[in-house]
């Protein structure tokens, strides 16, 4: 019956369609399918048919409306957002504290894109505001996000993420996750120029959306911001000085650049942060000034810091 | 310790002086997108601004930072020619100018000043400028001298002043203080 079900599921995903109903049809079958197994209780087969599950999930979701979402059900909701919560699981999570599949890495990847692929798309048609609102659900998202051993595509997703799940003034789980990632990327030595400017533009948006920069926030961004300039900016940075190769100058220059905007940003937001900035980053951006005068925006963020 | 004190110790001033040259000349193409003139007449100002305050006398810095350099001097002049500067760029490089000619604080303003008699027949004995030695210009110290030996370079400031005289606003602020510097150099 196994071999049955995956080669349905596969024949399903070669065809690009959309059926609210079959939303619900599909969870059970793989309840089914993997007989009612937790996560950390599925092996190699049963992950596999968990993995084309979400895949045909996130299409169906994809094509459907807000009035499709209606004909899902009450059911067909509960159980979806119940099979999103209890598959988003990041590393060493609670799902899978008990046992690790030894092949979950490989699932994890492409599972997390496909279910980040359904929230999104759920918080489109959502006919409420706070469909996945719950402090579970926003716990697994928060953490699967701050999951730094996932790849650049999916961390990106995630914070796009955010912006969309419209937290307002409440406080929740995703509070400082944007940070949380940056800071452990960075000290992982796994922050990429698209992770680092996805963040900053993430943070915006929340910010715009009401999410104002909290003191301690503030702070903990600036030194981090300070670090990267530090270390990209040429000559004295540790990567000159103990001569590694770095990241290429492109990768150097576009986080330096993000560094500035962000800065900039945030003297803006509080004109009281240019004390910080200029306690930290005096140096580094004079040094900006003279070494990326090709990149008016870059030169623009860093001269504005400079008006005093 | 300021930020501008800060920008001032690290050597700042000059960096950001060297910006103008290299930033804001020759780069107007034929068909130059009102977006890319937005931007680089945002960081002219910007700029200048930055170097209105910096090159601005104040309590740490008496005497002003030692800038007036015939290669800054010249940098700014050329500034009032910047492809997409405009009336308020130019004022502000006029101030950026007066600051670096150190003509003293009430004689520069332009409201103080009665401009059909010049203050500053001799202005080479401004006081807070003459006691501060200056190895730094190659003229005879002070920058006021220096700017008559750049008496081309100062007929921009009489193309500005009557280039502004065309305009509705007529800026009258800022032809008045082309007209200090100038008077200061009679």
């Amino acid at each position: 019956m196994r071999e049955l079900g995956l080669w349905t599921l596969k024949t399903l995903g070669k065809v690009k369609h959309c059926c609210p109903s079959a939303i619900l049809t599909l969870l059970d079958s793989l309840r089914v399918l993997t007989a009612g197994r937790a996560p950390w209780e599925k092996e190699y087969q049963y992950w596999i048919h968990t993995g084309f599950t979400a895949s045909l999930l996130a299409m169906h979701l994809r094509g459907m409306a807000s009035d499709d979402l209606i004909k899902l059900g009450k059911r067909g909701l509960d159980d979806l957002l119940f099979f999103i919560q209890t598959h988003l699981i990041a590393q060493g999570g609670r799902g899978l504290r008990k046992r690790v599949y030894v092949g979950w890495k490989a699932v994890q990847e492409t599972l997390t894109i496909h279910l980040y692929d359904a929230i999104t798309d759920l918080l489109r048609i959502q006919s409420r505001h706070d469909t996945l609102h719950l402090p579970g659900m926003l716990q697994a998202i928060a953490d699967s996000i701050a999951d730094n051993t996932l790849s650049e595509d999916c961390t990106v997703k995630g914070f796009n993420i955010l912006a969309c799940l419209e937290l307002g003034l409440q406080s929740s789980p995703l509070d400082g996750v944007i940070l949380k990632v940056l800071q452990s990327r960075w000290h992982d030595n796994t922050l990429t120029p698209t992770i680092w400017e996805q963040g900053h533009r993430q943070r915006r948006a929340l910010h715009v959306a009401g999410g104002n920069y909290g003191p301690d926030e503030t702070a903990r961004i600036l030194t981090l911001i300070s670090d990267v300039l530090h270390a990209y900016c040429l000559h004295d940075s540790p990567f000159h000085v103990c001569r590694l190769a770095g990241p290429p100058k492109n990768d150097r220059d576009s986080l330096v650049r993000t560094g500035c905007h962000w800065m900039r940003d945030l003297a803006i937001i509080d004109m009281s942060n240019l004390n910080r900035i200029g306690l930290l980053c005096t140096k580094l951006l004079l040094r900006i000034l003279t070494h990326m005068r090709d990149e008016p925006f870059t030169i623009g963020h860093c001269i504005t810091l400079c008006v005093c | 310790m300021e930020a501008g004190d800060r920008i001032r110790d690290l050597e700042g001033v000059d960096t950001i002086m060297a910006l103008l040259p290299l930033q804001f000349q020759d780069k107007r193409g034929d068909a130059t997108p009102p977006d890319t003139i937005n931007l680089h007449n945002k960081n002219l100002r910007f700029t200048l601004r930055t170097l209105r305050n910096l090159t601005r006398p104040n309590g740490n810095h008496p005497h002003g930072p030692r800038l007036d350099t015939g290669a800054n001097m010249l940098r700014v002049f050329d500034t009032l020619q910047a492809w997409m500067g405009d009336e308020t760029s130019k004022g502000l490089t006029l101030q950026v100018l007066l600051n670096l000619s150190g003509i003293s604080h009430e004689k520069r303003d332009p409201t103080y000043q009665n401009l059909t008699t010049p203050q500053f027949s001799n202005s080479d004995t401004y006081p807070t400028r003459k006691e501060v030695p200056n190895d730094q210009t190659g003229t005879t110290g002070n920058p006021l001298a220096f700017l008559r030996r750049l008496e081309t370079d100062t007929h921009k400031i009489e193309l500005t002043i009557r280039s502004l005289q065309h305009l509705p606003s007529q800026h009258h602020t800022t032809q008045m203080l082309g007209m200090t510097v100038l008077a200061a150099l009679i």
